[in-house]
Order: C-alpha cells, then sequence, then structure tokens
C-alpha cells in the first residue's frame, strides 16, 4: 500500500510543476501542442525511472564526495539512449523536440529527485518515486500543451475543436502566462482545500 | 558578419529565456533582488563564453573519433568540471570576486542555458568564432532578461496583488508580459 | 593518507564513465542502422512527394530509378553554395522523366521567422526552359505555430506548385510583395507570383523565405548545372 503512496503523490500533491516548479525550461518550451507535451513527459518519465533505480542500487558504492558528477554521468547515459531510440524509432517526434531532448540532464527534477529521494532509498520505493513523478510532469506538459493548442490553433491533440485562435496562446509569452495562471489555480484550489480541513 | 548578426541575435530576438525557455530555472529562483541577479549574470557570461570555446573544440575532436553520440555526456561533464576549476581557481586566487560569485558556481552545472547554448551551437555547425561569440551574446540576454526582471519584481513586492498570485505565479506572468515586449524585436535582424 | 584517498575517488569515478560509455556504445551499434534507415525513408518521402504530378498526383518518374539515385548519392545535406540571401542544399538530384525531360531535385534554406526554413524542390527541364513541378517545406521548426508554421500544411504548399519558367524567370514573389494584384492562383502564377495571402495571414515572413528558397534553386540550376 505504501509503495502505492510513493506513486500517486507525483500527481497533486506533489507535482513536480506546479507545486515543486521545477523542470521549466521543458515545460514551456515545447508545450505548444498536446502531442509534444506528451512525448516529452513520457522521454522525461523514462529517464527519470531509470536513473532513480540505478542510483538507488548504486547508492552505497558511491563516495559522497563525488556523488554529483557521479548522478550526472548516470541521466546523461539515459538520456543518450532515449535520444538514440526516438532517432531511430519515432524520427518525426525527435526532429520536433530537438535540442530539447538533450537538455533533459539539466532538467532539475531528475537532479532533484536523486538528490532528494533515489539516493536515501531503496530500489522499488525509488521505482516508483520515478514513475509517479513521471508521470505527473507529463499529466502537467499535456494539460499546458492542450490549453496553448487549444487557444493558439483551435484543436487538442490535432482534433478540431472551435475555430477561434488566440495566438498568443501559442506564442512564448502565452507560454508564461498560461503556466502562470494555472499555478496560480493550483495555490488556490490547494489552499481551500487546506481551510477546509 | 554572420558573427555579428548571431550577436545581436542572441541578444535580443532569441532571448534564452524570453524567446527559447532555457535557464528559467535560475530567472525564477535568484531573480528577487537586483544584486543577486547580477552577480548570477556575471557568472554565467563567463562561464557560458569558456565552455562553449572548450565544447567547441571537443565537439571537433569526437566527430572526427565519430563518438559524437556521445556529445551530450561529453559536454555536461566539461561543463561540470570548469564549473568546479573555477570554483578552486577563484578561491584561492580572488576571494573578493569569489565572495561575490561563489554562491552561485555550482547552480551553474544545472542551468541548462549553459548546456543549451554549447548543444544549439553544435547543431548549428557554428565556426570557432561565431560559436563564442553566439554564447557571448546568449549570455549577455540572459543577463539582461535577468537583471530587467529583477527590477521590475523589486517593485512587484509593494503591490497588493491577489494572494495566489504571490511568488511563482505573479512571477510567470510578470515574465510573459516582459517576453511579449520582446516580441517587437522580432524580425528586425535576420540571421 | 589523502592520496590513497584521492585515487580511490578518481577510479571509481573513472569505472562509472567507463561502464557508462561501454552502455551508450552497445544501445548506438544497436541503433545506428535503424537511424540511417529512418534519415533515408523520410528523405524518400519528400524526394517522393516533390515527384508527383501536382494536378494528377502520379510521380512522374519511375519508383525504382528514384530508390537507386537517392541511395547513390546519400541523403546528407551538404551546401552547394551560398547566396547573400540564402543557401543552396544538395545532393542535388537528377532523374529521367517517364517522358523523357530532365528532373531536378534539391534543397534550400532561407531566412523565416525565427530560424532558416529549408525548401525542398522539383525542377523539370522542358522546351522553354525549367519550370517548378511542386515544393516541400521539410524544416520549419522556429516558425511560430498557428502562424508562419502553416507552411507545413500541404494545401498551403500546393500553392507554390506548377510555376511555369517565365514566371521563374522574373522571379517568385508572394501576392503580398506584388502588390496584391487580383486574379485567380492559377493567373497569377504565369506572372511568378504565388498567391499566399488568403492562406497565411500575417505570416508574409515565412512564405518569403519559401520563395527566396525557389528562386535560389533556380539561380544555381540555370547559372551552375545549365550554364546558360
Amino acid at each position: 500500500m505504501s509503495r502505492m503512496k510513493e506513486l500517486v503523490k507525483g500527481f497533486v500533491k506533489e507535482n513536480p510543476t506546479y507545486v515543486q516548479v521545477l523542470g521549466m525550461c521543458p515545460t514551456l518550451a515545447v508545450t505548444t501542442n498536446a502531442v509534444n507535451g506528451l512525448g516529452m513527459g513520457l522521454a522525461t518519465t523514462f529517464v527519470l525511472t531509470l536513473s532513480n533505480v540505478v542510483i538507488s542500487s548504486i547508492r552505497k558504492l558511491v563516495p559522497e564526495k563525488i556523488r554529483i558528477p557521479i548522478f550526472i554521468v548516470v541521466i546523461a547515459t539515459f538520456v543518450t539512449i532515449i535520444d538514440l531510440l526516438m532517432h531511430a524509432y519515432l524520427y518525426d517526434l525527435w526532429k520536433t523536440l530537438g535540442l530539447y531532448i538533450p537538455l533533459i540532464v539539466v532538467n532539475c527534477i531528475i537532479m532533484g529527485r536523486a538528490e532528494a529521494y533515489a539516493s536515501k532509498h531503496g530500489a522499488l520505493d525509488s521505482l516508483m518515486d520515478g514513475i509517479g513523478m513521471g508521470l505527473g510532469f507529463t499529466g502537467s506538459l499535456v494539460l499546458l500543451g492542450s490549453i496553448r493548442e487549444l487557444f493558439g490553433n483551435g484543436t487538442i491533440f490535432g482534433i478540431k475543436v472551435w475555430s477561434l485562435r488566440v495566438f498568443l496562446g501559442i506564442l512564448p509569452p502565452g507560454a508564461y502566462i498560461t503556466l502562470g495562471l494555472l499555478s496560480g489555480l493550483f495555490v488556490f484550489v490547494g489552499k481551500k482545500r487546506g481551510d477546509k480541513k | 558578419m554572420k558573427v555579428f548578426l548571431l550577436f545581436f541575435a542572441a541578444i535580443f530576438i532569441n532571448n534564452f529565456i524570453l524567446a527559447r525557455f532555457l535557464g528559467i530555472c535560475p530567472f525564477l529562483g535568484v531573480s528577487k533582488k537586483l544584486e543577486t541577479a547580477l552577480g548570477m549574470g556575471l557568472a554565467v557570461i563567463f562561464v557560458m563564453t569558456v565552455s562553449s570555446a572548450i565544447a567547441w573544440t571537443l565537439d571537433r575532436l569526437l566527430i572526427s573519433l565519430g563518438l559524437d553520440f556521445l556529445r551530450t555526456i561529453v559536454f555536461i561533464v566539461v561543463i561540470a568540471t570548469f564549473v568546479q576549476f573555477v570554483e578552486l581557481f577563484l578561491k584561492k586566487t580572488n576571494p573578493g570576486l569569489y565572495e561575490a560569485l561563489g554562491i552561485f558556481l555550482p547552480l551553474i552545472t544545472t542551468n541548462c542555458a549553459i548546456l543549451g547554448v554549447v548543444i544549439l551551437n553544435s547543431m548549428m555547425k557554428l565556426g570557432f568564432l561565431e560559436a563564442v561569440f553566439h554564447a557571448l551574446g546568449s549570455s549577455l540576454g540572459f543577463t539582461m532578461a535577468l537583471v530587467i526582471f529583477a527590477g521590475v519584481r523589486e517593485k512587484l513586492e509593494m503591490y497588493d496583488l491577489p494572494e495566489p498570485f504571490r511568488g511563482t505565479a505573479g512571477a510567470l506572468i510578470t515574465a510573459g508580459l516582459l517576453s511579449m515586449a520582446f516580441m517587437g524585436f522580432q524580425g528586425m535582424v535576420k540571421i | 593518507m589523502m592520496k590513497k584517498e584521492m585515487l580511490k575517488t578518481g577510479l571509481t569515478l573513472m569505472v562509472f564513465t567507463v561502464v557508462a560509455g561501454l552502455a551508450l556504445s552497445l544501445v548506438y551499434v544497436a541503433t545506428k542502422d535503424r537511424i540511417k534507415k529512418s534519415e533515408i525513408s523520410a528523405k524518400l518521402e519528400a524526394i517522393n512527394q516533390v515527384l508527383r504530378d501536382p494536378i494528377s498526383g502520379a510521380i512522374i518518374v519511375d519508383e525504382r530509378e528514384v530508390n537507386e539515385i537517392v541511395r547513390r548519392e546519400g541523403v546528407e545535406s551538404r551546401t552547394l553554395k551560398e547566396y547573400k540571401e540564402g543557401t543552396v542544399l544538395g545532393p542535388l538530384y537528377t532523374f529521367l522523366s517517364r517522358d523523357g525531360r530532365k528532373v531536378y531535385v534539391l534543397s534550400a534554406q532561407a531566412p523565416g521567422y525565427g530560424g532558416n526554413v529549408v525548401t525542398m524542390a522539383c525542377f523539370i527541364e522542358n522546351g522553354e526552359g525549367l519550370m517548378l513541378n511542386a515544393i516541400r517545406v521539410l524544416d520549419y521548426s522556429q516558425e511560430t505555430p498557428g502562424l508562419g508554421a502553416k507552411i507545413g500544411e500541404t494545401t498551403v504548399q500546393e500553392r507554390f506548385s506548377l510555376i511555369p519558367p517565365e514566371g521563374l524567370e522574373h522571379g517568385v514573389r508572394v501576392d503580398k510583395d506584388a502588390g496584391s494584384p487580383q486574379g485567380t492562383v492559377e493567373e497569377l502564377k504565369a506572372k511568378g507570383i504565388v498567391k499566399v495571402s488568403d492562406v497565411m495571414t500575417g505570416a508574409t515572413i515565412t512564405s518569403r523565405a519559401v520563395t527566396t528558397a525557389i528562386n535560389l534553386m533556380y539561380k544555381y540550376l540555370t547559372e551552375e548545372v545549365l550554364r546558360r
């Protein structure tokens, strides 16, 4: 049961994007539509889960002083693997996400979970933590991507919803403003709930 | 000629923070005070420019060996090592500057703007001088956005915002308005 | 003892790096062929599209010949000639159409709104000179989604197809740059004017990048390849 809790906490309570405000660069950059958000989210989940498991398994072998460089090497390895795999099997998505795939290395979520969680917990717990945080991140990206796509292009996942178009939604300022409004909403709802209890 | 266009485009049009979304973590993290923002900016200018010179050389080496799939891992290790080295060097030779920049240096390793510029240089297949000026322009643009934003945020503290929008949410919306202002530069310089 | 400690730390770090490097090499070797295949098939798809007759939809060159020539010339893009306005990119593929005309396929890049826009085009040599058969915009990833990125839609790209020799000779322009003249899409093409203002509202810079690329490719073909 407690394992399930490790999984679910990333969805809302400790949502990496809206609550912890981590990994902002890919969040803002690739969410011009829902598909890109989903692709980036899943790629990050892959790296996050595997690096969490590996880091937690080797945590006793790693000297304290050089743990950061070693974590970085582990993370960079998995990022290169997903980069190669996407290049081979998901060519179109790989082309659109471009620069932002190698940049998963410096996504603060991954380093943050390695430092704060995986280096202190067992492999199974870290696996759950990785999947949960990754899916929470993916969900946030898809939500933001859908909103921006809806207002910028009138579609969600390419399916036409209406013909209304607010170009600002898809341009860089729209990314900041939409994310700002969403994170304000998250804080507001979180506070309302807290008051009730 | 291309070098100067790249340089100015990197500052104003493809501004890292406002158009490319690189380096957002320090942008939101250290922009509460003007002074710290400036310190961070200076550290980034230095590290970004020098690491892109080093990485450019290594990139050529990797390509000639046919090992360019190791690019990401090599670049990040170079940046991490370089940052450590700068830290040690400053501590010994210039304690004053170390005091001023010291706390920002470790943060820079995980600043995606640095890795971002290095990978962009490689993807755009820039020459050595172009790569260095592209990095210099990008870091100057980064510092400019950071400093302007910090100035706005210092003022923003005084206003009575609705509660959920204090902090991150308000900062993000402010950044959106700033980014809108910078959109005016688009289309002015062509690469 | 300090030395021993440092040695141990260094060795640990090295072991991890070597293991990581080995793991990566394995994945690299395993995906290498597949990556090459993806690159080739993406390029082949684009080539097959520009080789289609825009009206009938039939491919104008024997498909086996296309496959063979593309494999022989490779797909890695390289600079053929740099101009002030942009760059003409190879490989330059030369085919013979089913009815015996010479067909050229090449690419060019020119600056759009956010970065370079890469266009591939197919020119056919007929009695009067070169005519443009069709284009395909290969890279528009830096263009604004919803505005400039509409250049990726097939219906927009079709506006640039079938431009006759006299149109190409005077230089191709988008209708806004020609003073927004009246007339149907086909009538304007004869004058080298591409009507896009109705389908690419507010994104003249992106469409201009495509016309610039077309003009550069035409210039390269007439001056460097056909030498007239």
